[in-house]
């Protein structure tokens, strides 16, 4: 059931620009793009530049979050959303899009926003829930938001995101925009009302929307397209230059305006991860680069290294940099302190009510005026 | 000089979408029916033909769907304003509404906002039964983040509606639609507003002969039965002042606690079960703000803790014949 990215890319047209390089068509196969195998020739150029940028991503990715499990264990923040073994999805499925594409992730899809450039520092604040924190402490680790990079904050509910990211995609559809949207979430969300919704109306408005779902081997997610009309492929997790060029070809025809694809992304199902047996010496020494058999990160730096792109040497020196650029930011962040009481209320509204302004009042250690509302 | 027209509930607010698409090309209609049908009520007759299918769409059945797809439009810079068919369906849109729409901007810390408003029919009255009948209005004024609206006169329907749809927070506007198209009365043509979070006393209590008055707060249909109620207590010598509310949440609390004040006796009328309804709220907010003026206890005339029913409709809502008896009784407690 397995074919290569080079067979399909026989019926690819020649021309690396080309849009849909891919056959999206909700197929059987797994999408990979083994260099053994071969990748299609005609793309080796734009992947060989894209795979430094891939890499270093995962690389920041993977290290932030093993950091982020250990913070947690060590009960400095509330939680993480652990994404290790889902670099490639990820980081693949981001990169893909334009700078001018939105962004709908999930909690465990936090990455997106630091893909795109969202400061490591801000990221740490918001995990803390500091006074530097975007939301000021309002929401919980890896929600954070970033609109000026087109990312829209995760919600706690699985799957809402799924139709806000049809309509805003359906928004520029309307005001002839040259802008898609991608959705990030992982398999249970197929079982949500929402994803029916998103799947339903995307297919129906023909929505500029790519959706990108984290998979175990046997969830099967991509077989739903077929019923709402949508382009879908199945694509190897480990595997982030597959990823970025099926999604690439999702982003592609969407924005001819064929509508919405739903591409599942199959997760490696990692060792180490499994096993539970990242220790925390591990995390805090950032040994978190190969987390065993189908590893992403190890798998790209191997594949790159074999093109002479990128020795092993570089990426643990880069984690090393991530390592000690998270030291600084988790200082900052526990110097920073807790936002000051009255940021509760802010931005309840866009102004702030009466009956805020009179609770504040009352929470800041103003004198009660023996008044309600 | 302003022209002003003769028309119902149904008119001002079709008057109100037309009006503000024309000025707003951010402003988009979307729902079940809303387009070639012109909606359910006809609400949104003739918008479909003069601004075209992308600006009023005819969406699949799913409030979830319709409101969870309007968030992401709001998300992106539309100005999205989904009618759902009937206040009873839209349940399956409540977690959009709650856990998106009322917070994206207190999550992102302001740097998102979903702008949208909400309209729907409520209340009972028309032989729809549990499914066509209900008024969730506390449901959204409970949620932080929410502006609730409920308008009674085709006036006010037009202003607040406008003043809805170019304010900066998600709004819920709901529609009385028992009195779509019984109330009338004069709208002036082109552009005014009605201020959201203000009141507007209906009916004035004459203090003067020194007799007991009562104020009675009520909004959409039933403060046409609070005025009938009032009328008949009139012909007993007890007046009444009647607050209709316009704006639900903020709700004006300071016009209701001048009037308590002066009163001294209040009565809450409203078509909602009376427990943790919006009544309850507002006796709990007058208990704070005018407990020592108060001369009686204050009184819920509301809907019963039941589900509504399709036969006894009219011994369910609370109308005029049982709003007098706590009037007279409030009065002479």
């Amino acid at each position: 059931m397995i074919v290569l990215l080079s067979r399909a890319m026989q019926h690819a047209a020649p021309d690396p620009s080309s849009a849909s390089p891919l056959p999206l068509s909700g197929s059987e196969d797994l999408v990979r793009s083994e260099r053994d195998g071969g990748v299609g020739v005609a793309f080796r150029p734009a992947l060989d530049a894209v795979g430094e940028a891939l890499l270093r991503h995962m690389v920041r990715a993977r290290v932030v979050s093993a950091r982020m499990v250990g913070l947690q264990r060590s009960e400095k923040i509330g939680y993480h959303h652990a994404s290790l073994g889902e670099e490639a999805a990820i980081v693949g499925a981001v990169l893909a899009m334009r700078a001018t594409d939105w962004i709908f992730p999930g909690a465990r899809e936090w990455y997106a926003g630091l893909a795109r450039g969202l400061p490591l520092g801000v990221y740490v604040h918001h995990a803390f829930g500091s006074a530097e924190d975007p939301t000021n402490g309002h929401a919980a680790p890896d929600h954070a938001p970033a609109r000026a990079l087109h990312v829209v904050p995760p919600s706690g509910v699985i799957g809402a995101h799924l139709p806000q990211a049809v309509g805003a995609a359906w928004a520029a559809k309307i005001e002839r925009a040259n802008v898609a949207t991608l959705a990030l979430f992982g398999a249970e969300v197929a079982a949500s009302g929402d994803f029916h919704n998103a799947l339903n109306f995307g297919g129906v408005f023909k929505a500029p929307v790519v959706f990108v779902c984290r998979a175990k081997p046997d969830a099967r997610i991509v077989d739903r397209a077929v019923a709402y009309g949508l382009a879908s492929a199945r694509v190897d997790g480990a595997d982030a230059l597959a990823v970025f060029t099926v999604v690439k070809a999702a982003l592609a025809r969407a924005t001819e305006g064929k509508g919405p694809t739903l591409v599942e992304v199959v997760s490696p199902s990692l060792e180490r991860v499994t096993a539970g047996a990242i220790d925390d010496a591990a995390l805090a020494a950032g040994d978190v680069l190969d987390l065993g058999a189908g590893d992403p990160v190890a798998r790209l730096g191997a594949l790159l290294a074999r093109e002479n792109r990128a020795s092993a040497g570089a990426q643990k020196v880069l984690a090393a940099e991530v390592m000690a650029e998270l030291d600084a930011a988790v200082l900052a962040a526990e110097r920073a302190g807790a936002p000051a009481p009255a940021t509760i209320f802010e931005h309840v509204y866009a102004g702030v009510p009466a009956h805020l302004a009179a609770e504040r009042q009352r929470l800041t250690g103003a004198q009660w005026d023996g008044g309600g509302g | 000089m302003t022209v002003v027209a003769q028309m119902n509930l149904v008119q001002a607010i079709n008057d109100a979408l037309k009006l503000e698409m024309k000025r707003d090309p951010r402003v988009v209609v979307l729902g079940e029916d809303v387009g070639r049908v012109g909606g359910v009520f006809r609400v949104t007759q003739g918008l479909w033909d003069e601004f075209g299918d992308e600006r009023v769409v005819d969406t699949p059945l799913s409030e979830g769907g319709i409101l969870g797809t309007a968030i992401g439009m709001a998300l992106y810079g539309l100005r999205p304003v989904p009618e759902i068919q009937f206040a009873d369906f839209i349940y399956p849109g409540y977690d959009q509404i709650v856990s998106e729409l009322a917070k994206m901007r207190w999550r992102s810390g302001g740097e998102y906002s979903a702008k949208m408003v909400v309209r729907t029919p409520v209340g009972g009255g028309i032989r729809g039964g549990l499914y066509h009948s209900q008024s969730p209005e506390s449901l959204f004024i409970h949620v932080a983040g929410l502006k609730v609206v409920c308008p009674a006169s085709p006036y006010d329907a037009k202003g607040l509606l406008l003043a809805a749809l170019r304010d900066p927070d998600p709004v819920l506007f709901f529609e009385p639609k028992r009195i779509y198209r019984a109330a009338r009365g004069d709208v002036p043509e082109g552009d005014y507003t009605v201020e959201l979070g203000k009141a507007r006393i209906v009916r004035e209590a004459d203090r003067t002969s020194g007799e007991p008055a009562v104020t009675i707060l009520a909004w959409g249909a039933m403060l046409y039965e609070a005025v009938a109620a009032a009328e008949k207590a009139a012909e007993q010598g007890i007046e009444s002042e009647i607050v209709d509310l316009r704006t639900l949440w903020p709700v004006d609390i300071d016009t209701i606690a001048a009037s308590v004040e002066k009163t001294g006796r209040v009565i809450v009328v409203h078509e909602a079960p009376k427990t943790c309804g919006f009544g309850a709220e507002l006796i709990a907010l007058i208990n704070e703000r005018c407990f020592l003026s108060l001369e009686a206890p204050p009184v819920r005339v509301a809907g019963f803790d039941t589900p509504f029913p399709y036969t006894l409709e009219m011994d369910y809502l609370p109308l005029a014949h049982r709003i007098l008896p706590a009037i007279v009784q409030t009065a002479k407690y």
